[in-house]
C-alpha cells in the first residue's frame, strides 16, 4: 500500500492509500476523520453542552478497485488495509463509517458486519472494537 | 468562516447557459440582493452543506442511543469479517 498526497490531504483533511499491482493501480481508498451527531439540538440548547452528543469516528470516503481487478478480492483487502490500520492507529475513534455508493456496496460492506447509522442516511458504521479484536 | 475581515479579491468564473444566468439575476433581484452578493451568499451555504456531511453524520436520539449501545458492546465480528481478516494476515503487508 502507497500513501498518496494528494489537494485533500495537503490540507489535512484525508489520507488516501492506494495498492499497486505490478506497477498498476489495483484499488484505492480514503480516510478523514468523522463524527456522528445526536440530532438533539433542544437538550443543547438548554444545558449548554451536554455529556454524550458527539462521537467520533472514522469516515472511508471512497475504497474502489480496478474494474479488471473484479472478483479477485482486492476490495476485501482493501478494507482489511483499513481497519487494520485504523485499529493500530492511536487516535479516538471508536467507529468505522463507510458510505456506499449503491446497493452493491451496501452488501459488501453488510457481509462483513456493517450496520446501517441511520434511516436519512446510507451511511454503514462498525465499531472500531471489532477492528481491534481482529488487529490487535 | 474567516471570511468577514478576508480581502475579496480571488475570482471563481464559471460558464452558464444565459437562461441560467438570467434567472440567477431574476433570483437576485427578487432577494433584493445584487448578483454578486447572492451568488456568494448561495455558494457559500452550498459549500458548507457539502463540507458538514463529509464531516459529519446526523442521527436521531433513538438513532444515537442505539449506536452507543452497539459501540459499548462487546465485539462481536461475523464469520466473513474473521475470515476476510485471516487471509489478509497471510499475505503479510507491505507498509509504504
Amino acid at each position: 500500500m502507497h500513501r498518496f498526497a494528494g489537494q485533500d490531504e495537503r490540507s489535512d483533511m484525508a489520507a488516501c492509500y492506494v495498492a499497486v499491482n505490478s506497477d498498476r493501480i489495483a484499488g484505492y481508498y480514503t480516510i478523514s476523520a468523522h463524527a456522528v451527531l445526536r440530532d438533539d439540538l433542544s437538550a443543547i440548547q438548554l444545558k449548554g453542552l451536554p455529556r454524550h452528543d458527539r462521537v467520533p469516528a472514522y469516515l472511508i470516503g471512497r475504497l474502489a478497485r480496478d474494474i479488471a481487478m473484479k472478483g479477485r478480492g482486492v476490495g476485501e483487502l482493501l478494507l482489511m488495509d483499513a481497519l487494520r490500520r485504523l485499529a493500530l492507529a492511536d487516535a479516538a475513534g471508536r467507529m468505522v463509517v463507510v458510505d456506499p455508493i449503491d446497493l452493491n456496496a451496501q452488501h459488501f460492506y453488510a457481509k462483513f458486519g456493517f450496520e446501517p447509522l441511520g434511516r436519512a442516511t446510507a451511511r454503514m458504521f462498525l465499531p472500531m472494537s471489532f477492528a481491534r479484536a481482529l488487529f490487535p | 468562516m474567516a471570511m468577514i475581515n478576508e480581502r475579496r479579491d480571488a475570482r471563481l468564473e464559471v460558464r452558464v447557459p444565459p437562461s441560467l444566468r438570467d434567472r440567477v439575476s431574476r433570483a437576485a433581484t427578487l432577494s433584493g440582493q445584487t448578483v454578486a452578493a447572492f451568488v456568494t451568499s448561495v455558494v457559500q451555504e452550498a459549500a458548507q452543506r457539502v463540507i458538514d456531511g463529509a464531516d459529519q453524520t446526523q442521527l436521531t436520539v433513538g438513532e444515537f442511543d442505539r449506536l452507543l449501545h452497539a459501540l459499548d458492546a462487546e465485539p462481536t465480528p461475523n464469520a466473513s469479517l474473521r475470515e476476510a481478516a485471516a487471509r489478509y494476515r497471510l499475505l503479510g503487508t507491505s507498509e509504504a
